[in-house]
């Protein structure tokens, strides 16, 4: 089978949502000695890109994703092993919450979710979530990544805590701090010294590998 | 016209029919009113949560108080829960994982919910409210939405693959979860409550589509529902999350009032349910005056809401959604008085 083929069968097993077909198209691309990153890329992200984007326009929704991120993660899994052995890579890891104060997480669920179809290593530490608990899993986890939500404006002001916190622990220079939910706006990103705000769950996606990406 | 009660108040607004003023609630409950903390022990004593209730009562004078009711998911379930510090407790590990786990669910009865001690305090606390307001107060009761039931039960991630790949568990799931639901609320309606409150996020445009909303969520809603107005009690239901992608589907559900959050202009959705459900909200939880405002400030955000509204009844001022513990009492205070001050007189 044609590279280009195989690319299209990854593509369509995450835009479909069809596990076996994103493990049958890795099979194909072992067999094929299909360079395992550029498989990931250019076909198992691609498709996730084209699910963020019917995300984005309603056309896909939760439960879409999380399908989608199922056959991702199928494709990846086969994938892996030859990543490691090309490239040395892994995957970078995000630490995501909702501040203290705010027991709305549905937000931060959905963040989670599309974080992780995008390849990252989420590691959820809940709701309500104090500011020494987010420093305490940033250092276990060395995280590259710490993810705060607040939907009110009664918890938002507890982000702040939370780089407060970073900066007395003297870790703040080694995780990126991107920030969200309903009350939260560029603005009040820039005013805490947060390296990010996102307006939605496919922004904060794009945000987060750009964040990454800027780290390296 | 003269004053009614805050009981006559709202059922004339849910059948739009004149009244002497807005009906307004404060749509939280606020135990460090009392010095107490929100908590497992806070909710299994029934004279705690009733002296919170007829706190709040005294210094709010809202239409409606709440009893916070919970504990029959736990039945449910039959698991224990994790409960933090001044936090809505939370099960640790998924309960259902399988379609072997629901099929292990047994509804409890009444009686058995009854004998819950969580589940009886709640109902204590409403009995104990209503002899002290008597029989013209408004006491609203709470079951939790089953989509938010089912993700708690399931974890939310899990419960929206199993909706892409196994809806007949979720369909099972929530038939058991919804029959909880209705045995619970009738034993709150049985202790005194004449008004229940239903949030369901979960099942919001925020995470499924409208489609599956229609076939996979709205069956339910329709269930428990009707279940609420057999018994006689008003019935409040709050989709909550980005609910215009549903809005033509709410009328299905049968509740006499549609409770929304911010996301949904209280004055649009007034015009599109006019004489046909009560609407309520309006109070801006995520980006108005209510944390950070003054009280003068949250007067004049009020006043500005009652004037955008078209009609002078079918209409709840309220919170968008929960209020957070911390919100300034006067603060809220001053939007119950504001919509006193402002919605009194007649229709236009």
């Amino acid at each position: 089978m044609s590279k280009e083929l195989i690319l299209k069968k990854f593509t369509d097993a995450v835009v479909n949502g069809d596990e076996d077909l994103a493990v049958e198209a890795a099979n194909e691309a072992i067999a094929s000695n299909l360079d395992a990153t550029e498989a990931i890329v250019d076909g198992l992200s691609k498709g996730m890109g084209i699910v963020g984007e019917y995300f984005e326009s309603q056309e896909y929704f939760l439960p879409e994703v999380i399908v989608a991120s199922e056959a991702f993660k199928a494709g990846v899994k086969i994938l892996q092993p030859h990543i490691k052995v090309q490239q040395g890579t892994k995957p970078s890891k995000i630490v995501i919450g909702t501040v203290q104060g705010d027991t709305h997480d549905i937000g931060k669920n959905i963040v989670g979710i599309m974080l992780g179809a995008a390849g990252f290593e989420v590691i959820d530490v809940g709701r309500d979530v104090s500011p020494k608990a987010f420093v305490d899993k940033v250092k276990e986890t060395n995280a590259d990544l710490l993810g705060l939500s607040a939907l009110m404006t009664t918890s938002m002001v507890n982000m702040k805590k939370v780089l407060a916190l970073l900066n007395e622990e003297g870790v703040r220079g080694q995780v990126k701090v991107m920030i969200g939910g309903a009350a939260i706006s560029q603005r009040y990103a820039d005013e805490i010294g947060a390296d990010g705000y996102s307006v939605d769950a496919v922004a904060a996606v794009r945000l987060a590998q750009k964040l990454v990406a800027v780290a390296a | 016209m003269s004053q009614l009660t805050s009981k006559q108040r709202v059922l004339n607004t849910i059948k739009w029919k004149p009244v002497d003023r807005l009906p307004t609630f404060a749509g939280g409950h606020f135990p460090q009113l009392t010095g107490r903390k929100y908590g497992r022990d806070y909710l299994h004593d029934a004279d705690a949560i009733a002296a919170t209730v007829l706190k709040q009562a005294e210094i709010f004078e809202a239409d409606a108080d709440r009893v916070p009711s919970s504990g029959a998911l736990e039945v449910l379930a039959n698991t224990k829960l994790y409960w933090p510090e001044n936090d809505y407790p939370m099960f640790l590990e998924p309960v259902i994982t399988s379609r072997a786990d629901v099929d292990r669910l047994v509804v409890p009865s009444e009686e058995e919910l009854a004998r819950d001690p969580r589940v009886a305090a709640g109902l204590e606390a409403i009995r104990i409210v209503r002899k002290k307001l008597g029989p013209d107060a408004l006491i609203m009761g709470f079951v939790n939405g089953v989509y938010n039931y089912a993700g708690e039960l399931t974890g939310t991630a899990a419960l929206m693959r199993f909706l892409a790949q196994d809806p007949e568990l979720v369909w099972k799931l929530g038939e058991a979860i919804t029959q909880t639901s209705i045995n619970h609320l009738r034993l709150q309606v049985k202790a005194g409550a004449d008004y229940i409150g239903m949030p369901d996020a979960t099942s919001s445009p925020a995470c499924i589509s409208p489609k599956q909303y229609a076939e996979h969520a709205l069956p339910h809603h329709i269930k428990l529902i009707s279940a609420i107005r057999e018994t006689g009690a008003i019935s409040q239901y709050h989709p909550c999350g980005g609910e215009y992608p549903i809005i033509d589907q709410l009328p299905r559900t049968g509740a006499d009032i549609l409770h929304f959050t911010e996301l949904v202009d209280l004055s649009v959705a007034q015009k599109i349910f006019v004489q046909r459900h009560a609407v309520a909200g309006g109070m801006d939880v995520v980006t108005g005056p209510l944390f950070l405002g003054t009280p003068d400030e949250v007067d004049a955000y009020t006043k500005k809401l009652i004037e955008s509204l078209r009609f002078k009844t079918g209409a709840i001022i309220m919170p968008s959604c929960g209020l957070s513990p911390n919100v300034p009492v006067e603060n809220i205070q001053a939007y119950i008085k504001a919509v006193k001050k402002y919605s009194h007189g007649t229709l236009r």
